[in-house]
């Protein structure tokens, strides 16, 4: 019989982060920009973001920073988001494991067409390092937009944080994310450039090895994505990245789509990559993929049905991976959302290694 | 103009011939395998350093597998001879490596690595053949047994050997008739 080892892990195991939900670009609004300050999306929502959280939850509450009790000035947005999940893991040892996912404090100053963000909190320290290590600024930068207090137009930013490219999934262990170069606290210093109407949007980051502490991003190089909106309800895009190391290098190259479906209130995203890494002389391809439908259900509820697949190498046969994802979110109030995610993952479909699984109920609190 | 769209994101399936053509080199398994599966950020990252390992560069993983033994060579321990029981692979493989003699922080027994998610049973029988040839790339640390006679040498097997720069074996200072453990004859 295989031990069961039941452990109540505080810090050490796992570091946590989200982004915004791009379940709901096109199935309520066009753009991430609608409801976050971020021309990437993720962080601090704006009025309009505040309003949908309300709006979309069962029984709403006010959705302002600590639920309007303290004012901001109006060039002063403050905002903050923590999560922790608890539940089973088996990667085919099991477990059953609590950890603390996100505690980020968020702050926006603007003046004019001028911003400060930044974003300070917890991660997962580094061991022997911890003094150091446990509290960090994941995101600073400065940002200039051409139409302050829009949605569009164009944005750039000079400073620290993640690469704008495809969909930006908050679940960072999708393997588009994990493989598919933007896995958890790879933010790095970065200069991006961001153009956004209702109709398409295009983003261009270079960015570097952030040579202060030990970066999870090691790589210098450049991304460019891109979205259309062909009418209301469909969406397709495009992007590239290279990746360079002084012993490798990656290219990467994607196709995202998205197409809402109104009368079921339906859903479907779809993001594929094709990764092309370099090392001593040896090239080969790689490929990580998701499809997801989100069915929109009344009063708060959220179910994500999700098909990943990732392909270490594909000359190679039965190094591949699949998970299967059924994740029920329910956004109780404006502030509290519940989420119970599951994923099966097989190895080469039971043929190429030991399956794994979990299922975790996760708290998530927005200030 | 809903199936233009979708089509070619379908295109893309998985595919896969059966010759395994990958190189026996340590840049190569840091990039395929130990960076992605070992060197998430939470786990043996340059960031997170869990257990003082790290896997996310050449330098760091041939610097964990050789500094902390999970790959040996000394003559009482010479794991090309037997890969499976080299540390590295025990780790991977069995459900409580080590009969649950490591124990994390918590005093429980450390499980299975990766810890998150399985690595699939090619990558390990790649590791297990580049073990079997000898590790190139991380067969010793030429900084070790600093100030001592050994200084820069290593065992592979029954020979006490130099360690080249590249962290290889260099040439043969000397054929121990008993052990060689630490780059010295017992």
């Amino acid at each position: 019989m295989r031990s069961l080892l039941i452990i109540v892990v505080a810090l050490a195991i796992a570091g946590g982060r989200a982004n915004a939900y791009p379940q709901f670009q096109l199935s309520k609004d066009q753009t991430c920009t609608s409801c976050h300050l971020s021309p990437s999306g993720g962080g601090l929502l704006n009025e309009n973001g505040a309003n949908v959280a309300e709006a979309m939850s069962m029984f709403g509450q006010n959705p302002a920073f600590m639920y309007g009790a303290i004012e901001t000035p109006d060039w002063l947005s403050l905002g903050g988001d923590l999560r922790g999940q608890w539940g089973y893991l088996q990667a085919p040892q099991r477990y059953l494991i609590g950890f603390p996912m996100q505690l980020d404090a968020y702050a926006a100053a603007t003046k004019n067409n001028f911003s400060l963000h930044a974003t300070v909190g917890y991660r997962t320290h580094q061991e022997g390092n911890e003094a150091l290590t446990t509290v960090w600024a994941r995101e600073l930068y400065g940002m200039w937009q051409s139409e302050p207090g829009s949605s569009y137009g164009l944005f750039a930013r000079v400073g620290q944080f993640m690469p704008v490219f495809g969909l930006r999934w908050v679940e960072h262990p999708l393997y588009v994310r994990r493989y598919g170069g933007t896995p958890l606290f790879s933010e790095t210093p970065a200069v991006s450039v961001s153009y956004i109407t209702g109709q398409y949007e295009v983003h261009a980051t270079g960015f570097t090895k952030n040579p202060l502490y030990d970066p999870v991003r090691l790589s210098s190089g450049g991304a460019l994505y891109g979205e259309y909106r062909l009418g209301e309800h469909t969406q397709i895009g495009a992007g590239g990245m290279y990746e360079h190391q002084d012993w490798e290098y990656k290219l990467r190259g994607e196709l995202t789509a998205k197409q809402y479906l109104p009368g079921p209130d339906l859903l479907l995203q779809a993001e594929v990559q094709l990764i092309n890494p370099h090392v001593s002389g040896y090239g080969y391809r790689g490929l990580a993929s998701v499809l997801m439908a989100t069915y929109f259900m009344p009063k708060g509820v959220m179910i994500d049905a999700a098909w990943q697949h990732y392909d270490e190498n594909l000359r190679i046969k039965d190094l591949d991976r699949d998970g299967f994802d059924l994740n029920v979110h329910w956004f109780a109030t404006s502030h509290i959302e519940l989420i119970l995610a599951n994923q099966v993952e097989f190895m080469a479909f039971g043929k190429g290694g030991p399956t794994g699984a979990y299922s975790f109920l996760q708290l998530h609190y927005r200030l | 103009m809903h199936r233009i769209v979708w089509a070619p994101l379908l295109v893309l399936a998985a595919c896969g011939e059966t010759t395994d053509d990958r190189p026996l080199e340590l840049d190569y398994l840091t990039q395929a395998i130990f960076a992605p599966t070992c060197g998430a950020t939470q786990c043996h990252s340059g960031f997170t350093q869990q257990g003082e390992d790290v896997f996310d560069t050449p330098e760091a993983t041939r610097a964990s597998l050789v500094d902390n033994g999970l790959i040996q060579f000394n003559s009482t321990k010479y794991d090309p001879d037997s890969p499976g029981k080299a540390d590295l692979i025990i780790w991977i493989t069995e459900t409580v490596p080590f009969g649950g003699a490591t124990v994390g922080e918590d005093g429980k027994p450390i499980g299975r690595m990766p810890y998150d998610a399985p690595m699939p049973n090619k990558d390990v029988l790649l590791l297990k053949e580049w073990i079997a040839a000898q590790a190139p790339g991380a067969q010793c640390n030429p900084d070790a047994n600093k100030g001592t006679p050994a200084e820069g040498k290593a065992c592979n097997n029954k020979e006490v050997v130099e360690c080249t720069p590249d962290w290889n074996f260099g040439p043969r200072v000397q054929l121990c008739s008993g052990d060689c453990v630490a780059g010295t004859c017992l």
